[in-house]
């Protein structure tokens, strides 16, 4: 049994060394002023697209992770910063919006100057996406000549409970942005019934906008431990689906 | 045996919670602009279904799926309400947020339902209505109008829901 476990744990190691690249430059850490330490996982070669994936549950994100390593051989570079280890937050999707946004600033600042792409995409899922729109709402972020656009996948950005007969009221960053926004919604959740009013609202301050459905799936369904067999395909075909929508962002212009 | 204080409150504050899930208090005074919505819907029969023929009633018009996981768990209580309503004007529509007919029976074949469910293929009124989120509920008064609203599942056969929405019925 323990040289079983070994042998596991040697596996992991050569699996991680094989695809992780800790650039000199990047570096694997970032300390910040009040010695936070942010870790940063980087997935492939440096590339001419980098993206920084802002994962909400970063420290079991091994479906992201794995996606990474299957795009890095597409020409590009992922970037994972642990934004809630730093902060000793459990990776639960409803921690990442207590990431204070200067954090995720200061981040996509160093990641941008850093990194030896000639592009940097954000992908941010779920409740990830409420300190990635705080963040793009900071003048710093907004004169970033780097960073081109952002791919939101099933956000989660609503400043309270949803009611009944009303428009759902988001975060007040929601309209602040100027840069690319794609976001993609799962067929099968109600969440895609605002989509109209979510890509107005994030249109506010001149972002252009598109919006997608992921045909048969629900929210976050790559995050679900209740996935259907739908749902278990398209996580499988996530890598395709970020390729694809990452060249859609390339088309929109601010 | 003695049990310790601290015990006790995390048993009353358990208690507590769950018994939340059944306060007629969770309903909401509707504030919005929808009054009267539009509602022309067919059933699962093809039978169509407006408002005007509810005029009389509380209605409580719920928007549900088959994928909502509350929406399922609170549907039998929808079925003792109507039970536990009797012949008092109430009623309950069951709007299913733009499945096919073929998904919602499969789903009513597992979850028999002893009220209506129309189908909003087009999501035509779902987007009519505001519906963001399921279960969406809404609590109509018997001239047609929204006077409460409630997102989330709930126990709608609780004593205290019965005795609110009875209360509504007799204004």
């Amino acid at each position: 049994m323990p040289t079983i476990r070994l042998f596991g744990i040697l596996a992991c190691i050569l699996s991680i060394s094989l695809f992780t690249t800790v650039s000199a430059d990047i570096g694997n850490s970032l300390i910040l002023e009040d010695d936070i330490e942010i870790d940063i996982v980087t997935i492939g070669k440096p590339a001419s697209t980098g993206v920084i994936w802002l994962a909400c549950n970063q420290g079991n994100a091994s479906v992201e992770i794995d996606t990474a390593k299957k795009l890095s051989s597409s020409g590009y570079q992922f970037y994972f910063p642990d934004m809630l280890s730093a902060h000793f937050l459990a990776p639960t999707p409803s921690n990442i919006d207590m990431v204070p946004a200067a954090e995720v600033i200061k981040v996509i600042q160093h990641l941008a100057s850093h990194s030896e792409a000639q592009r940097i995409y954000i992908i941010a899922a779920a409740r990830a996406a409420v300190p990635v729109l705080k963040a793009l709402a900071d003048p710093a972020i907004q004169n970033s000549a780097k960073l081109k656009a952002v791919l939101l996948i099933t956000p989660r950005i609503n400043k309270k409970s949803p009611e009944p007969g009303s428009e759902p009221e988001y975060i007040d960053a929601a309209g602040q942005s100027i840069h690319p926004v794609r976001v993609l919604e799962g067929e099968r959740t109600p969440n895609r019934w605002g989509l109209p009013h979510l890509k107005s609202v994030l249109s506010r301050s001149g972002s252009p906008v598109q919006t997608d459905i992921i045909p048969g799936v629900r929210g976050f369904f790559y995050l679900r431990a209740d996935k259907t067999p739908q749902e278990i395909s398209m996580t499988g075909q996530l890598d395709q689906l970020i390729h694809f929508n990452l060249q859609k962002l390339g088309d929109l212009q601010p | 045996m003695k049990i310790k204080p601290a015990w006790l409150i995390a048993i009353t504050l358990l208690f507590t919670s769950f018994s939340a899930v059944s306060d007629p208090e969770l309903l909401k005074p509707y504030r919005g602009h929808l009054n009267p919505p539009e509602l022309s819907l067919h059933d699962m029969q093809g039978k169509p279904h407006s408002l005007s023929d509810y005029k009389g009633n509380i209605v409580l018009v719920q928007f549900w799926a088959t994928y909502c996981t509350p929406c399922r768990k609170e549907m039998p209580s929808m079925n003792r309400l109507i039970e536990k309503m009797g012949d008092k004007p109430f009623k309950i529509i069951g709007i299913d947020m733009a499945e096919s007919p073929q998904t919602v029976q499969k789903f009513l074949d597992e979850v028999p339902v002893s009220f209506p469910v129309l189908l909003d293929t087009e999501g035509s009124t779902i987007g009519a209505w505001k519906v963001f989120a399921a279960p969406a509920n809404f609590i109509l008064d018997k001239q047609g109008n929204i006077i409460y609203t409630l997102y989330g599942a709930v126990e709608w056969d609780a004593e205290a829901m019965v005795e609110k929405l009875s209360a509504l019925t007799e204004q």
